[in-house]
């Protein structure tokens, strides 16, 4: 853990600041300055991350420093995907999450890279972690919306908007399909440069379990309807947490030993 | 929702739950104990059950026989069981003694630089915490190992460890410098080798094929003296004897490659080359570059691998992911407001 003087730490610095200042601008209701002070965030995060590929060589998304800088810089459009198509609120909490994501970037994991070992040497290694990043995103905007859902005791939604408990329906309608294809993306890379499809190892064993988490919701959601909408959210909000552990739990803890440790 | 289907869609959740916990277990219990649990007999009974509640939700559930995209996703579950099934260890026994066909599950074959060879080292597949054996099985085919070669990058990591048994890892970049301890001192990368050679007293990188990876470091002691060495991935580094550190150079492997041919009845059939991410396709086998020969790259290890039932699961990878981008984000996001809102709106009032 320290501090990066490096030009691309000093960017990473500057995001964080600015999503801050967004989050603080839209907590006190000044939306239009905060989305403002958002987009020149974002460009900061941009530049970033330009500024690591340039340096390694090939698309950051190697370890988990250049995976959350990844996902620092996809917030914003994202965000803007929730609230002009899925219509799932405003922006506010999305700020923050992306402060969030950079702040182990800037603070926590090291900018040392490595070069890529001779596995990590395939076309499907970016679009795997990619789409991961992208579901994990609307996954915990879902979660967010849970708790919304969970803790409201009467959720009015904004004009335009939907109600928290069908906006966290939406938003993993939308990361669902992401969260499948970075699973089957993995499996089939796994079968070029493992040998097998499925190695039971214990981040593949997370992801799936991640995924059946959905399933789950899903299912129970098209049994039961709205008619139990804090089982529906506290399955939405479970689901991040399965997310987590499979994130950075199994990468940290000598409890998993597996074929994914150079992420760390 | 009649009492049929309310039934099956509970049956499916628990189903779900207990795979659920089943994935979680598996987590911790490593990969090659989770292999053995999700083939016992128990769990062959569990995705027999899976397979059977996927087959009766047809006949249940008219939504699913009428919807194409929730008729794709559960279709799919079906080719990748039945893919994970065929190729499995019990699935290969079971092909062999309905059709008589003999194929190697998986397996690892050792070839030397021009030599062939057809011996498959398998390993046994025993219960949880029993140790396991491994014989030998032979391929319907030979493969020739023509020429194994190496490519590292130019730059590796050089490996520091100092009397207290410190131990640093460094990339070894030049114009790096790195603070290794107040008590032990501070070595600067001052340029990297992949092929080394000296002539005229002056250090170069050489073009010739052979290889000879080393890196020149600067180390300055705690008392402040400077010491320039260079330092070999080949040869044992010395030991800076003063301070007591040592110092050793690894190379960062970019890939690995073998050239092979496949000789059956005497006769060159195929050719290829072999590399991490791009396996080699014949008679029904995957080969795979899994290893070789660290120490003078004479041999390498190939991986054997049979191909039955990977069309299924492929199959079924499609199918599922065309049927959940159709339902997920085609049928119910707004994604198309005008022509599909109001249909919208209606089915998630029923909640699906």
């Amino acid at each position: 853990m320290g501090i990066k003087y490096t030009t691309q730490g000093l960017l990473i610095y500057i995001a964080f600041g600015l999503y801050v200042l967004a989050f603080l601008a839209a907590l006190i209701r000044l939306r239009k300055t905060a989305q403002a002070i958002f987009f020149i965030g974002f460009t900061a995060a941009v530049l970033a991350y330009g500024c690591r590929w340039y340096i390694v060589n090939h698309i950051p998304l190697q370890n988990l420093f250049e995976v959350f800088l990844f996902t620092g810089l996809i917030i914003y459009p994202l965000s803007l995907i929730s609230q002009k198509i899925l219509k799932t609120g405003d922006s506010a909490f999305d700020m923050l999450i992306a402060a969030i994501v950079l702040l182990p970037a800037g603070f926590v994991f090291s900018e040392r890279h490595l070069n890529l070992p001779p596995a990590l040497q395939s076309g499907l290694f970016a679009p795997h972690v990619a789409v991961y990043m992208l579901a994990y995103i609307f996954m915990t905007k879902a979660a967010f919306q849970a708790v919304l859902q969970i803790f409201s005791s009467k959720n009015k939604p904004k004009l335009n908007t939907f109600d928290s408990e069908q906006a966290t329906y939406i938003l993993i309608r939308a990361g669902f399909p992401l969260l499948t294809v970075g699973l089957i993306l993995g499996s089939i890379w796994a079968k070029l440069a493992w040998s097998d499809w499925w190695g039971w190892d214990p981040k593949e064993m997370w992801s799936l379990a991640s995924w059946l988490v959905y399933v789950i919701y899903f299912h129970f959601r098209f049994m039961y309807g709205k008619k139990h909408p804090k089982i529906n959210s506290s399955i939405a909000l479970f689901g991040l947490a399965v997310i987590i552990i499979t994130l950075l739990w199994v990468n940290f803890s000598e409890l998993f030993p597996g074929l994914h440790s150079y992420a760390q | 929702m009649k009492k049929s289907q309310f039934i099956l869609t509970r049956a499916a959740l628990i189903m779900l739950m207990a795979l659920f916990c089943m994935s979680i277990y598996g987590a911790f219990i490593g990969p090659y104990q989770t292999a053995i649990f999700f083939n016992s007999v128990p769990l062959t009974a569990y995705w027999c059950a899976l397979l059977t509640a996927l087959l009766v939700s047809f006949f249940i559930f008219r939504q699913l026989r009428q919807t194409w995209a929730l008729l794709l996703i559960h279709l799919a579950w079906i080719f990748i069981i039945l893919g994970a099934m065929a190729g499995s260890v019990k699935g290969h026994e079971l092909i062999k003694r309905l059709f008589g066909r003999d194929k190697i599950r998986s397996g690892e074959i050792t070839i030397y630089e021009g030599q062939s060879q057809n011996e498959v080292l398998i390993r046994e597949e025993k219960a949880p915490l029993q140790v396991s054996g491994f014989y030998e099985k032979q391929l319907p085919f030979a493969i020739k190992l023509k020429d194994f070669r190496i490519e590292s990058y130019k730059s590796g990591q050089l490996f520091v460890l100092s009397s207290q048994q410190q131990v640093w890892q460094l990339a070894a970049r030049p114009g790096t410098k790195y603070v290794l301890d107040p008590n032990v001192g501070s070595i600067k990368i001052l340029d990297v080798y992949k092929n080394f050679r000296i002539e005229n007293g002056k250090a170069f990188d050489s073009n010739e094929p052979s290889s000879n990876p080393a890196v020149w470091i600067q180390y300055n002691t705690p008392k402040g003296s400077v010491v320039r060495k260079y330092i070999f991935s080949k040869f044992k580094n010395p030991v800076f004897e003063n301070d007591k550190i040592f110092v050793d150079y690894v190379p960062d492997i970019k890939d690995f490659y073998s050239n092979i041919e496949i000789i059956k009845d005497n006769k060159a059939v195929a050719a290829g080359t072999i590399e991490v991410n791009k396996p080699f396709h014949f008679g029904g086998y995957h080969l795979y570059q899994y290893n070789y020969d660290a120490m003078e790259g004479r041999f390498t290890i190939l991986g054997v691998v049979s191909d039955t039932g990977l069309n299924l699961v492929y199959t079924g990878y499609a199918l599922l992911c065309i049927g959940i981008f159709w339902h997920c984000w085609l049928r119910s996001l707004p994604l198309l407001p005008s022509r599909f809102s109001n249909k919208k709106n209606k089915r998630n009032k029923d909640g699906n």
